[in-house]
């Protein structure tokens, strides 16, 4: 009996030490997890402060330049029938260059230096009217070339503001008002008209920058969007801007977020050929001027055009606001549509 | 032997114990990973962004506060929220809601109808985050 016996109690025995000792590993191993320190999110990425900007004193980036903008190295193509997808690459150095790579033409390629930026941090002292870059000319000219955009046709990215019936859509609805105004005048209306008064749905009342790129705020009430399609993305596609103002602001993110929504809005118009036309805001409901200072960087980092609606009102009282401090007085209103069809006729005229 | 065969009987059931005792859980708590969602609604919804932050993954947080940021400029109300996980595993859930976010801006309102979307819940460290949704056809707000 023991030569049976002996044997298979060994192995009973040595299964049961396996056994403890299974049981005593993972038993250590939750002692050792619950050791560790709960994970953490990462830390969110630094915004960068422009205090010391155009200064000649180390900033972000070390040179007193502007940060390092980092771009990816194509932009999407958000409707087929682009035929030319503009490929932007900014670099940083003594003498910021601009890099326009257009495809399937790589032939095309030409490297300009830039013009002189503005720092962000006076964007106060900007003029009110914008100036176009080289840049911005041979993007439209290379757009317009492919048609890839439609010389009569912009757009306005906003909120209630920027709504046809509240901004532009005078000028197409009423021929009376138009035959009263400048000459000048009067040809940008013709050489827009349509683009004022039609539904777009990237103008809307409470928008933000970041419900422009968000697809269930696009109310689509024109049936043209495709299912899951942003505001931003369907009028680009529908419409075919050849100039897009960017009137956002006055419903805002967080400073980072901030960027980083306009950033996306300025690469996804760039990558149609159209050009953008930066509007800083009236107001400060932020309280710490982060949108127009985020809107100024864009500008120049892009090298944008950028209409300083804000100098535009600012003499005026109550700096053209309404007591809400967010809507603007009938004389403010008067002032935004006119500087509005200024700065359309100046880029436009500047981008031919 | 017999002494023998009681300290074999004694390590197996304590092996035994300490074997059920380390294993994880087998039947998830649907509740715990309900109210997750359910908290994550009234972050949304009173734009508390440290709660939103907290009930949230964070490979999802880019496309979260797209929604959270979309909403800055409304006032939001939480309605008539009732949730139920519909699937549960060990570390996974999806959880569904009746009710909606009412959208409001002046005189124009808006809502989300939250029976639309089925909300993927993931278990971290003994919590429930908010991982993503998925969302029946013609994702858009609608008008009340």
């Amino acid at each position: 009996m023991n030569q049976i016996m002996k044997p298979g109690l060994m192995i009973l025995g040595v299964l049961m030490l396996l056994l403890l000792a299974l049981a005593l590993t993972q038993l250590a191993s939750h002692a050792f997890d619950n050791a560790l320190p709960a994970p953490t999110r990462d830390a969110r990425l630094l915004t960068p402060t422009l205090k010391d900007m155009g200064s000649g004193q180390a900033g972000i980036g070390g040179t007193g330049a502007l940060p390092a903008t980092s771009l990816p190295a194509t932009l999407p193509n958000p409707s087929a029938t682009v035929l030319v997808t503009p490929t932007i690459i900014f670099t940083r150095g003594p003498s910021p260059t601009l890099t326009l790579v257009s495809t399937p033409l790589p032939t095309a390629t030409i490297t300009l230096t830039a013009i002189p930026m503005r720092s962000p941090e006076t964007w106060k002292q900007w003029p009110v009217m914008p100036t176009v870059s080289a840049e911005m000319r041979q993007l439209y000219q290379q757009a317009l070339a492919s048609g890839s955009i439609d010389i009569n046709a912009f757009s306005v990215f906003g909120d209630c503001q920027s709504e046809a019936e509240a901004f532009l859509g005078v000028f197409d609805t009423s021929p009376g008002l138009v035959e009263t105004m400048a000459t000048e005048l009067e040809e940008i209306v013709a050489q827009f008209q349509g683009s004022f008064s039609r539904y777009n749905p990237a103008a809307k009342s409470g928008s933000s920058a970041g419900s422009l790129l968000y697809a269930p705020w696009n109310d689509n009430k024109e049936g043209k969007c495709n299912s899951g399609e942003t505001p931003v993305d369907c009028e680009l596609r529908v419409h075919r801007p050849s100039i897009v103002l960017i009137h956002t602001g006055t419903h805002f993110e967080p400073e980072k977020r901030n960027y980083d929504y306009l950033s996306t809005i300025i690469q996804k118009v760039l990558a149609t050929g159209a050009v953008p036309v930066i509007v800083t805001k009236a107001d400060n409901l932020e309280l710490d001027e982060h949108v127009n200072r985020n809107l100024a960087l864009l500008a120049a980092q892009y090298r944008l055009p950028m209409w300083n609606f804000w100098a535009s009102v600012n003499y005026l009282p109550d700096e053209g606001l309404m007591p809400d401090k967010m809507h603007l007085t009938q004389t403010a209103s008067t002032v935004h549509q006119l500087d509005a069809l200024r700065t359309l006729g100046l880029v436009w005229r500047a981008l031919r | 032997m017999h002494s023998f065969r009681v300290g074999i009987s004694a390590l197996y059931l304590f092996s035994t114990l300490l074997l059920a005792a380390c294993a994880p859980d087998a039947t998830p708590d649907p509740a715990a990973a309900v109210q997750a969602l359910q908290k994550y609604f009234v972050a949304l919804t009173s734009k508390n962004e440290s709660d939103y932050t907290h009930s949230i993954c964070t490979d999802w947080e880019s496309q979260a506060f797209l929604e959270f940021d979309a909403y800055q400029g409304l006032e939001l109300k939480l309605t008539d929220l009732a949730c139920r996980a519909i699937t549960m595993q060990a570390d996974e859930a999806q959880v569904t809601c009746q009710g909606k976010i009412l959208l409001g801006y002046g005189n124009e309102n808006q809502e989300v109808d939250l029976s639309r979307r089925v909300y993927k819940l993931v278990s971290r460290d003994a919590s429930w985050q908010v991982c993503g949704y998925s969302e029946g056809a013609s994702a858009t707000l609608g008008n009340p």
